[in-house]
């Protein structure tokens, strides 16, 4: 049997992931987090806040609440369960920074957290920042406003 | 190369594990000499943790063999973690030299063949092989953050936390080390990171067979064929390409992985990895069922990596290490010493190195030094003063033997063991 065909054959008999389940999970659950975020925004509508800032304190929310699960070790199971339903959202974000910044605490406050707490979310940040960048380009050459 | 026969058959004198709570809780949980409810091994962080395993394991398997560190000539010892930082930190304190060894999940293996040819050689007398692993030190080099929100695929392993220890002495009791087959580096192009079985399996294919074919040998010659963390699709894939072969192994073999783990209530996956794995199963489970009767293939499997060769796109080779466990004295059955023979014919050195070297007894006679040189060394006693958790430990170990037995003497242990973080086994079972 030569590479090709032991990689062919490996894939082949390899269990997979069950993408139906994994998928009416995902969209439960991340239903529900688009559920509890507008919740949140009609509260803060309801005490006063208006549309921008009401929208800004949801995203504050979500980002706290996953953060604080995280750190009490519940983030990692609930997201076991709802896979990209917690993970798309916001919530996964912060998930994405809390655990590096959980995991290398041992190393210190600068070479550990300091340095690697964007380890899994820096990708996220980089090209997210050069798309909105390059985006900003694209608005200005073709004399749209910002 | 060649299946090297061990003239003298060298002894597992005695064995050590320990394990963490998840492993405590699997089909073989009780087997372990002892196991840590939260996985730290009372330390602060988890590859000090590994390293603590590591030592603690190594202290049970000399507390029954009867011996002390600096009776050891030398301590192979590996994992997984960075320069294999664990093991260098959890052996620090033995009186013993020291060999880090990485060969991934393989090391096991690796260990216990280079400790027993330098005891069959005659050029050591007792001789440690430790290996240890710990999945959340793993989890974090390897994977992802320990808190992070992710799936894996059913084809990925869960890394045990644990560790096993071996004491290899000159030809005693049994088990024995009868022969070894070092691995080759297998590189089949699996550059999958979340199927270890299938970039492993064919390193254990390639030295299975040729121990088969070399020693004229068939799978069901043996009690048991046992492989240290093929898992769920590595095993499968064992089977298959070995049938190919014209071997047929389905009856024989069995896979420490598989074994440590029941995958169908603890979420495990394909099942257990790590070089604490295989260590810590053969040492618990496998080697104390050995009986006169058929002996045992030992294949612990490696998956050689770094977390940035992968990223480099580099495949995933793989290298399997056999070792094969016998209860008999000698190679008396007819067809062993033909073909023990059959090997020396093909390797004439090895005789007439032997005949040279009838050393053995002689580095034994020779051994009284190495005590001159404890007394010239008094920083080693001193340290030995300054490490009462060793001692208190020690204190409470040589009753670990009977601590599955008898629950009352393990609750008066553990009252006297307040500096040891490990809870025994007994008190849950």
């Amino acid at each position: 049997m030569d590479d090709k065909t032991y990689q062919a054959y490996v894939k082949a008999r390899a269990e997979k992931s069950p993408l139906g389940a994994d998928m009416t999970k995902a969209f439960v659950s991340g239903g529900a987090v688009c559920v509890v975020g507008q919740a949140l925004g009609d509260l803060y509508r309801f005490l006063g806040a208006d549309k921008e800032d009401a929208a800004c304190y949801v995203s504050a929310t979500l980002i706290v609440a996953a953060a604080l699960l995280t750190v009490c070790g519940v983030f990692d199971k609930l997201a076991k369960w709802a896979g990209a339903g917690t993970l798309v959202p916001i919530t996964g974000f912060a998930n994405s920074v809390v655990s590096p910044a959980l995991d290398t605490k041992a190393e210190g406050l600068i070479l550990g957290v300091g340095a690697k707490i964007f380890l899994v979310a820096g990708p996220v940040i980089l090209y997210g920042t050069a798309a909105s960048a390059l985006y900003g380009l694209i608005l200005w050459a073709f004399g749209g406003r910002a | 190369m060649s299946v090297i026969t061990l003239k003298t058959r060298p002894s597992v004198l005695a064995a050590g594990t320990i394990v963490g709570l998840k492993e405590h809780d699997g089909p073989i949980g009780a087997e372990f000499d002892r196991f840590d409810e939260d996985d730290t091994f009372g330390m602060k962080t988890w590859e000090q943790s590994e390293g603590e395993s590591q030592r603690l394991a190594l202290n049970i398997a000399l507390d029954k063999a009867g011996l002390r560190a600096s009776d050891l000539g030398a301590v192979f010892a590996g994992d997984l973690i960075n320069q294999c930082v664990p093991s260098c930190h959890g052996l620090s304190g033995f009186d013993a030299p020291f060999f880090g060894l990485f060969g991934a999940c393989s090391t096991s293996a690796e260990a216990i063949m280079l400790a027993s040819l330098l005891v069959d050689g005659g050029y050591i007398g007792a001789c440690g092989a430790v290996t240890s692993s710990h999945n959340c030190a793993a989890e974090r080099q390897f994977r992802s953050p320990l808190e992070y929100g992710g799936q894996r695929p059913p084809t990925a392993q869960w890394t045990v936390t644990g560790a096993g220890a071996f004491v290899i002495d000159r030809h005693a009791k049994p088990p024995y080390v009868a022969e070894v087959l070092p691995g080759r580096v297998i590189d089949r192009g699996v550059t999958d990171q979340s199927n270890m079985g299938a970039a492993m399996a064919p390193a254990a294919v390639d030295t299975l067979t040729r121990y088969f074919h070399e020693t004229g040998s068939k799978p069901d010659d043996f009690a048991a064929v046992v492989t240290g963390d093929l898992g769920y699709e590595g095993s499968g894939i064992l089977v298959d390409l070995m049938q190919a072969q014209g071997y047929d192994l389905s009856a024989v073999h069995a896979d420490c992985g598989l074994t440590i783990y029941d995958r169908s209530r603890q979420d495990v996956h394909a099942g257990g990895s790590g070089c604490g794995c295989g260590a810590a199963v053969l040492a618990a489970h496998f080697l104390p069922k050995l009986s006169e009767k058929k002996d045992l293939l030992y294949l612990a499997t490696g998956a050689l990596m770094s977390p940035d060769s992968v990223k480099q796109g580099l495949s995933i080779p793989g290298v399997a290490h056999l070792v094969r466990f016998s209860a008999k004295e000698t190679a008396d059955s007819g067809k062993m010493q033909s073909e023990a023979a059959g090997f020396h014919e093909n390797a004439p050195d090895s005789p007439a190195f032997r005949e040279n070297a009838p050393d053995p007894p002689a580095f034994r006679e020779n051994a009284p030094e190495s005590a001159v040189f404890r007394e010239n060394a008094p920083d080693s006693a001193a340290f030995r003063e300054n490490a009462p958790e060793s001692a208190a430990f020690r204190e409470n170990a040589p009753e670990s033997p009977a601590l599955h037995e008898n629950t009352r003497e393990s609750a008066g242990t553990r009252e006297n063991a307040n500096e040891s973080p490990v809870a025994e086994p007994s008190e849950r079972s």
